[in-house]
């Protein structure tokens, strides 16, 4: 929603982001109400979850869900019939297919420049496995293709809300964890919208963390915006920056 | 054609703008001297109250106060009707909003943000990295990486607590930092 509604206002049409950060804000303001916080900090507890959805939470958040996706089609709707917006975010920033391969680009950017990966469908873990998730793609890499590419995973995510709520499984939070004994490595790697986010841990003999190794997708896109900018007018820096919406945080990792 | 879209969907949205906060004044933690001693400053908040212009310097945040820095010029709470804004440049500023624990990295770059605005300024501290979260040595340690909090760095006005602080709680503390009330 945020990315949208920026993208709006980047090219002057503030009327998108009013709209985009009011269903934002909305939809924060139901996290915190059903899950304890907006952006569901420390809800995932190593071992499991740390709060639970009742009927009336998963009746709610259904709804939402659904009065977002009206909301999100009508303006989809306008955004594709204001010429200027559409003027400026055609051919704008953009990153072929060949130079997205060799360089790297991963996530929501990437599959905007036919990088087909997505390791929900690839390599689904639970709940994915059951869910069958459909992978947004496009072939021109603009900024529209990154566009086009966030309003289809808006619905999809919606509908992944909906699949996940309705298989929620009864049972307890989570599982407590054992205390490890001797060295160990473990390995953490999950979807995240600019890519795939892996952490790499070992730890030692005395049960002390011996070696980190967080990485951050952005680490690998943040060149590729650079090869995007090549070529384009100052004013559609903005456009093609939260196009891609990396992570200025991530990349010092 | 986008124009009676975009004016059927304005008229069907309605205003969503909320009323603004009071300001929290038991987030200050120092009063300026300057304040009490200089009569010129109180004079200057009585004629422009409210409407203060921000710099934002990220001392090594995640970013999640970022996010809620951003939701702050969204409708629900309409910042810029209330007549705050973002400058560019700390020239250009009144208030110095510092997220993060102050990376190392940083130091520098926040102290010479801080000296180029012009006085009267004031510093609103936002988030638990940013205050410290109530821990000695703040929650990311005086170590080789971190300072520990921004007032280990540069006089801080208020501290907003929070992880991240929500929009409501950020603008209560930024109003609390310039609010003629003492």
């Amino acid at each position: 929603m945020g990315d949208l509604g920026y993208l709006g206002n980047d090219a002057a049409l503030s009327f998108g982001f009013m709209q985009f950060w009011r269903l934002r804000e909305t939809w924060l303001r139901q996290s915190a109400s059903l899950f304890g916080h907006r952006y569901l900090f420390d809800r995932i507890v190593p071992g499991g979850v740390a709060c639970d959805l009742n009927e009336s939470g998963q009746v709610e958040l259904i709804a939402s869900a659904d009065r977002l996706e009206i909301e999100v089609c009508e303006l989809k709707a306008i955004y594709d019939e204001h010429a200027g917006l559409q003027d400026r975010f055609a051919h704008t920033g953009v990153v072929k297919p060949a130079m997205a391969a060799r360089l790297g680009l991963t996530g929501l950017a990437g599959r905007a420049s036919a990088q087909a990966w997505d390791i929900r469908a690839q390599f689904p873990q639970a709940p994915y496995d059951q869910l069958d998730v459909n992978m947004a793609t496009a072939r021109k890499g603009d900024v529209l293709a990154r566009v086009e590419v966030r309003f289809a995973e808006v619905h999809e995510s919606l509908r992944l809300i909906r699949e996940i709520v309705k298989r929620l499984p009864s049972g307890a939070l989570h599982t407590p964890l054992e205390t490890v004994h001797g060295v160990c490595e473990g390995l953490g790697w999950v979807a995240g919208w600019r890519g795939e986010v892996l952490v790499a841990v070992r730890i030692g003999a005395e049960g002390k963390l011996d070696r980190v190794h967080p990485h951050d997708p952005s680490w690998q896109n943040w060149p590729l915006l650079e090869v995007g900018t090549l070529g384009n007018i100052v004013p559609d820096f903005p456009l093609i920056n939260k196009s891609f919406n990396l992570s200025y945080s991530g990349q010092d990792l | 054609m986008a124009t009676h879209l975009i004016l059927q969907k304005i008229f069907k949205t309605g205003i969503v703008s909320e009323a603004a906060p009071k300001a929290d004044l038991s987030l200050r933690t120092r009063e300026q001297e300057s304040y009490t001693q200089n009569q010129l400053h109180a004079e200057i908040l009585k004629v422009f109250g409210q409407a203060v212009s921000i710099r934002c310097v990220d001392a090594g945040s995640c970013n999640g106060c970022e996010l809620e820095i951003h939701a702050l010029g969204g409708p629900h709470y309409n910042i810029e009707g209330l007549g705050v804004k973002f400058a560019a440049s700390p020239r250009h500023a009144d208030i110095l909003l510092v997220t993060g624990p102050v990376s190392r990295n940083l130091e520098i770059a926040l102290k010479r943000t801080y000296d180029a605005i012009p006085e009267p300024k004031w510093v609103v501290a936002m988030g638990d990295c940013a205050g410290g979260c109530g821990m000695a040595g703040g929650l990311f340690g005086e170590n080789y990486a971190s300072c520990g909090k921004i007032s280990n760095v540069i006089p801080v006005d208020v501290e907003v607590p929070g992880c991240p602080p929500t929009p409501t709680a950020l603008l209560a503390g930024i109003l609390a930092a310039v609010s003629g009330g003492r």
